[in-house]
C-alpha cells in the first residue's frame, strides 16, 4: 500500500510538472526551475509561469484533491457508491448563489462570487441534512440522498429560470458550468486554497473512525463512536471541500464520484489508505484532465469539466469492467 | 371491505388487492383536475362553462385556443410525464437502487448528447422535424452500449448503474463541450430542449408519442407479473423458476424505450424519472402494478402542472416546462420526506 | 419421482477449486443433512445442487437429466430453493411473498388459481403465518419472515426442498419450530428434503441420512448413527469430542470439548 501511495504521489508531482510545462507556448523544466526559485520579473516566460501557470496549476491540484476526497467520505457516510459531493446540494446550491448574483443583482466583482458560492454550497447541504434528520436519525442514508437529489433539482430550476430570462446571463456563467481552471489569480484565491487544505488535513485524523462507520452504524456505537458527532462533522468537511473546489472551479461533477471507485480499487479496505489515494489521484486526474484540454484543440481550450469526463470514464468503466463491484 | 378481491374466470384469474387502487383513483381524479385546469387557464382564461363550449365547438376562437393549442401541449406533457414516471419505477426495480432512474443511468443524456449534436450540426440543413428520431437513436444506443459495457456472464444491477453513470458523465461532457463550441443561439434552444419543454406541441406529436406509448405499455401487460420478482435477489429468482438475465434485459429495453420516447417529444426532463416512482411508492408502500400506475400519474401531473406554471406565471414569457418540474416537485417531495415516519 | 444426483461434480470461484470431483446420490423422501465445517463447500454444492452455479466439469441431474440444461421454470416446479438469508423486496406482503412461490405454476392469464389459492392458504397455515398475510415482510421479527420464506417455499409445492442453513439467527424454539415443520412435511407429504444445518446434534435428531463435506468431496455419509462418529467428528470438523446416546431420542449426542478435555 505504501509503494502504491508513494506511486500516485509520483504520478501527481509529472501532472503537475507537464501542468507548468504544456500550453499554448512549451517550456522545459529548467524554465520551470528558474522561474519557481529565480525569477526575473522582465523575463516573459517567468512571468507566465507565475501568474497563469502555477496559479492554474494550483487550483487543479486542490480542486481534483478536495472534490475525490469530498466524494470518498460522502460515499462512506451514505453507504451508497453512487452519492458524489454534488448530492448534498452543493453544486447546485453554489450555482444558484452565483446565477443570482450575476443576473440579479449584476454582481461581477470575483470575491463576491466566491463568498457566494461557498455561501450557497453551505446552506444548501445545511437544509438537506436538516431535512434528512427530521425523518429520523440519519439511520435511512436514503432519506439524505434523496433530499439532496430534491434541493439540488429545486436550486437548478431557480438557476434555469433565471438563465432563461436573462439570456445574457447565461454566456458569463457557461464556463462556470462547464467547470475551469484557468484564470484563478492568486491574489484572489489564496483564501479558498487554504481553506481546502486545512479541511483535507481535518478529514486526515478521522480516517480511523471513518473505518469504523463504514462496518455499520450499529457497529460504530457498540465501540463507542459518536456516530452522530462523526457524521456532522464529515458533512462539515464535505460541504468545506466541495463548495471550495465549486468556487474555485465550478461544475466539476464527475471527480468526485469516480476517483474514489478508481482508488479504492487499487487500494486495501482502509480510509487511511482511501483518502491519501483519492487526494492524490484527484489532483493527478484532474492536472492530466486539463493539460489535455488546454492543448488538444490549440489555439482553443477544452473546459476541465468536459475533459476530467472523457478521460475518467473510460478508466472508471474498464475498472468496474475488470474487478467488479467489490467495495459496494 | 375485502382486503382482496378474487377474479376467477376459466382459464383466467387474479388476485387485487383494491386498497392501493382506491388510492390510484384519487390520484386519477387529481390528474383530470390538473388537465382541466390547463385548458382553462392562460392568456385567455375560460370558465367551467365557457371551457365546455370550446371543447364542443372546435371551429370557435376559443375552440381553436383550447382544442389545437392548450389541449396538445397537455396531453404531450401528461404522455411525456407519464413515460418517465414508469421508466423511473421500472430502473428502479430491475437495478434495485433507490438512486436509478433514466437521466442517472445515462439514456437521458444520450438522447441530450445526440439531440445537441442534430441542434449544431444538422438542424440547419434537415430542420427540426427528426430531432425526436436522433434521441431515441441516441438514448437506445446509450442503453446498449451500457448494457454491453456491464455485460460479464450476466448483469448484475449494481455494474450496470456504475457503468450507466461513468457513461453518462462521459455524454454529458460531450453535451457540454458541443454547447461551449457552439454559437449562442444554437446554445440557446438547446439549452431549453436540456431543461425539457412541451412548447407549441401539436396533434400530430401528441399521437405519434402515444403511439409510442400504447406500443410500450401494451408490451408491459405480459411483464407486469415480471416487474414483481425483478427485485428479488437472483438466487431466489431462479429458485422460482424466472430467467433472471433474459427478464432483466427485456424490462430494461422497454424502460429506455419509455425513457426515450418520452425524451425525443419532451426534451431531457430531469426529476421526474427519480421522484415520481418515490412519491408511488410513499403513497403506497405495496409494490405492484398499483404502484407503477401512481408513478406514471404523478409523472403526468409534475409534467402538466409545470407546463401550466410555465406558461403562466410570467407572461407574456413561455418559459420551459422542465424548470417547473422540479419547482413543484421537489417542495412536494421534501413534505413527503419529512413528514415520513416509519 | 425426483432424485437429484452429481456426478464427477468440479467447481469454484475465480480460480480456486471448491468441489472436486464429487459425487453424491442423496435419498429420495428423506431428510439429507450437509454438514461440514465452514469454508469446506457446503453452501456451495448445495448452490449447485439447485443450478445456481454452473459447474466446471461434470454435473447435476435432476431425474437423471442434466440440470442446466432443462429449462429453469420446469426445474422450479420440482425443486424449490431457501437460500441463506434472503432478502425481501421493499414493502412486499407476506401473502405476495408467498404468492411468488406460485410463479413457476402460473401464466399469465393464470396468476390466481384455485390451486394458487389453496396451496398459499396451506402455506401460510403450515407456517402459522395466516394472520399476518397482509403484513409487510420487512415488518416482521425475524423468527416469522424465516416463516414466511420456507412458507413461500412450500407453495412452490415442490417434491424436492433445498435449504441454506435455514435455521440461522433463530432462538432455539423458532429453529425447533421450523425443523419440526420440515420434518412434517417430510413425513406427511413425502417431500425429499435437503439442508444444510451448523448445529451438529439437530442434524442428527433430524436427519435421516448425513452428508459430511470436507475438502470439497463427500467424506462419509450415512445415517446419523453410522456416521456420527469420534473419529469422524476429528477428521471432518478437526474437533475432539464425547458421542453419546441421546437419553430420550436415542439419536448420537456430540458433546463437545474445547479446551477443556475431560480426564
Amino acid at each position: 500500500m505504501r509503494r502504491r501511495l508513494w506511486l500516485f504521489a509520483v504520478a501527481m508531482l509529472g501532472a503537475s510538472l507537464l501542468s507548468l510545462m504544456s500550453g499554448a507556448y512549451w517550456f522545459g523544466p529548467l524554465t520551470i526551475w528558474q522561474a519557481l526559485w529565480s525569477p526575473s520579473p522582465t523575463d516573459v516566460a517567468d512571468l507566465l509561469i507565475r501568474t497563469t501557470r502555477l496559479p492554474r496549476t494550483l487550483v487543479a491540484m486542490v480542486v481534483g484533491a478536495s472534490l475525490a476526497v469530498a466524494g470518498c467520505m460522502i460515499q462512506t457516510l451514505t453507504r451508497n457508491p453512487l452519492a458524489s459531493p454534488g448530492l448534498l446540494g452543493i453544486n447546485a446550491g453554489a450555482l444558484l448563489v452565483i446565477v443570482s448574483l450575476v443576473s440579479v443583482w449584476t454582481v461581477m466583482s470575483p470575491w463576491a462570487w466566491y463568498a457566494g458560492a461557498l455561501l450557497g454550497a453551505t446552506l444548501a447541504a445545511g437544509i438537506v441534512w436538516w431535512v434528512a434528520m427530521r425523518g429520523r436519525s440519519l439511520s435511512g442514508p436514503l432519506h439524505l440522498v434523496l433530499a439532496g437529489a430534491a434541493l439540488t433539482a429545486l436550486c437548478n430550476a431557480f438557476s434555469q429560470a433565471l438563465l432563461v430570462i436573462d439570456q445574457q446571463g447565461l454566456d458569463t456563467v457557461l464556463f462556470w458550468l462547464a467547470g475551469s481552471v484557468a484564470g484563478r489569480p492568486l491574489a484572489t484565491i489564496w483564501p479558498l486554497i487554504s481553506l481546502a487544505l486545512i479541511a483535507m488535513l481535518c478529514v486526515w485524523p478521522l480516517a480511523r473512525s471513518m473505518n469504523v462507520l463504514a462496518a455499520g452504524e450499529a457497529v460504530a456505537k457498540g465501540v463507542g463512536l459518536r456516530v452522530y458527532r462523526l457524521q456532522a462533522m464529515m458533512v462539515i468537511l464535505i460541504v468545506l471541500l466541495a463548495g471550495t473546489s465549486v468556487a474555485m472551479a465550478g461544475n466539476i461533477a464527475f471527480v468526485g464520484l469516480i476517483v474514489p471507485h478508481i482508488a479504492k480499487g487499487w487500494l486495501p479496505v482502509d480510509h487511511r489508505a482511501w483518502i491519501p489515494g483519492c487526494a492524490l489521484l484527484g489532483a493527478t486526474l484532474l492536472l492530466l484532465a486539463d493539460v489535455v484540454g488546454r492543448v488538444v484543440i490549440l489555439p482553443g481550450e477544452v473546459p476541465v469539466g468536459v475533459m476530467t469526463a472523457l478521460i475518467g470514464a473510460p478508466v472508471f468503466v474498464a475498472l468496474i469492467r475488470r474487478q467488479g463491484v467489490r467495495h459496494a | 371491505m375485502p382486503e382482496h378481491w378474487v377474479i376467477r374466470l376459466p382459464g383466467f384469474s387474479r388476485i387485487v388487492t383494491p386498497e392501493p387502487w382506491r388510492r390510484v383513483g384519487a390520484i386519477l381524479l387529481l390528474s383530470l383536475v390538473v388537465l382541466g385546469v390547463s385548458l382553462a387557464v392562460g392568456r385567455v382564461p375560460l370558465s367551467l362553462s365557457q371551457l365546455g363550449v370550446a371543447l364542443t365547438t372546435p371551429t370557435s376562437e376559443n375552440g381553436l385556443i383550447v382544442i389545437q393549442l392548450r389541449l396538445p401541449r397537455a396531453l404531450l406533457g401528461a404522455l411525456v410525464g407519464g413515460a418517465l414516471g414508469m421508466s423511473g419505477w421500472l430502473f428502479q426495480q430491475v437495478m434495485r437502487n433507490p438512486l436509478a432512474s433514466p437521466d442517472i443511468v445515462g439514456v437521458t443524456s444520450g438522447a441530450s448528447a445526440a439531440a445537441v449534436g442534430y441542434f449544431s450540426l444538422l438542424a440547419t440543413n434537415w430542420g427540426m422535424a427528426w430531432l425526436p428520431l436522433a434521441a431515441i437513436l441516441g438514448a437506445l444506443s446509450t442503453a446498449f452500449a451500457i448494457y454491453l459495457l456491464a455485460w460479464q456472464r450476466g448483469v448484475a444491477p449494481l455494474r450496470l448503474v456504475l457503468i450507466g453513470i461513468g457513461v453518462s458523465a462521459l455524454l454529458g461532457a460531450v453535451t457540454t463541450f458541443i454547447l461551449v463550441a457552439s454559437p449562442l443561439t444554437t446554445t440557446l434552444s438547446a439549452y431549453v430542449w436540456l431543461t425539457g419543454s412541451v412548447y407549441a406541441a401539436n396533434w400530430s406529436e401528441v399521437t405519434a408519442l402515444a403511439g409510442w406509448c400504447a406500443l410500450l405499455g401494451a408490451a408491459l401487460i405480459p411483464l407486469m407479473r415480471l416487474t414483481l420478482l425483478a427485485p428479488l435477489d437472483d438466487a431466489l429468482a431462479t429458485g422460482i423458476g424466472v430467467r433472471v438475465q433474459w427478464t432483466r434485459a427485456l424490462l430494461l429495453v422497454v424502460a429506455s424505450m419509455l425513457a426515450g420516447v418520452a425524451v425525443a417529444w419532451g426534451g431531457a426532463f430531469a426529476f421526474v424519472g427519480l421522484v415520481a416512482p418515490h412519491m408511488a411508492r410513499m403513497i403506497s408502500r405495496t409494490t405492484g402494478t398499483a404502484q407503477a400506475v401512481m408513478a406514471v400519474l404523478f409523472g403526468a401531473c409534475m409534467v402538466m402542472l409545470a407546463d401550466l406554471l410555465g406558461r403562466t406565471l410570467f407572461l407574456p414569457l413561455d418559459l420551459p416546462a422542465g424548470i417547473f418540474v422540479a419547482a413543484i416537485g421537489a417542495p412536494f417531495f421534501l413534505t413527503l420526506l419529512i413528514r415520513q415516519r416509519r | 419421482m425426483t432424485t437429484v444426483s452429481a456426478h464427477a461434480l468440479t467447481l469454484g470461484y475465480q480460480r480456486q477449486v471448491i468441489l472436486d470431483r464429487l459425487e453424491l446420490t442423496l435419498p429420495e423422501r428423506a431428510i439429507s443433512v450437509l454438514v461440514g465445517s465452514n469454508g469446506c463447500g457446503k453452501s456451495t454444492l448445495l448452490k449447485a445442487l439447485a443450478r445456481l452455479i454452473e459447474p466446471w466439469e461434470g454435473r447435476v441431474c435432476l431425474d437423471g437429466k442434466a440440470i442446466n440444461r432443462q429449462p429453469t421454470r420446469t426445474v422450479a416446479k420440482s425443486l424449490s430453493l431457501l437460500p441463506q438469508q434472503p432478502e425481501a423486496p421493499e414493502g412486499i406482503t407476506v401473502r405476495q411473498l408467498v404468492g411468488l412461490g406460485r410463479h413457476p405454476h402460473q401464466n399469465w392469464f393464470e396468476q390466481w388459481s384455485e390451486a394458487d389459492e389453496a396451496m398459499v392458504q396451506r402455506a401460510l397455515l403450515h407456517t402459522g403465518l395466516n394472520t399476518l398475510s397482509e403484513r409487510a415482510v420487512d415488518t416482521l421479527s425475524g423468527g416469522q419472515r424465516q416463516r414466511a420464506w420456507i412458507a413461500m417455499a412450500i407453495a412452490q409445492d415442490t417434491p424436492l426442498m433445498l435449504l441454506d442453513e435455514p435455521t440461522s439467527f433463530l432462538d432455539l424454539t423458532h429453529q425447533m419450530e421450523v425443523l419440526d415443520l420440515l420434518r412434517d412435511l417430510n413425513r406427511r407429504e413425502g417431500k425429499t428434503i435437503v439442508m444444510v444445518l451448523h448445529d451438529l446434534n439437530l442434524a442428527c435428531r433430524y436427519a435421516d441420512h448425513i452428508v459430511a463435506v470436507r475438502q470439497g468431496g463427500v467424506h462419509v455419509q450415512g445415517a446419523p448413527k453410522e456416521v456420527i462418529t469420534k473419529e469422524r467428528v476429528k477428521e471432518v470438523f478437526n474437533l475432539t469430542c464425547r458421542i453419546i446416546d441421546d437419553p430420550f431420542f436415542n439419536t448420537p449426542l456430540c458433546i463437545p470439548f474445547g479446551k477443556d478435555v475431560p480426564g
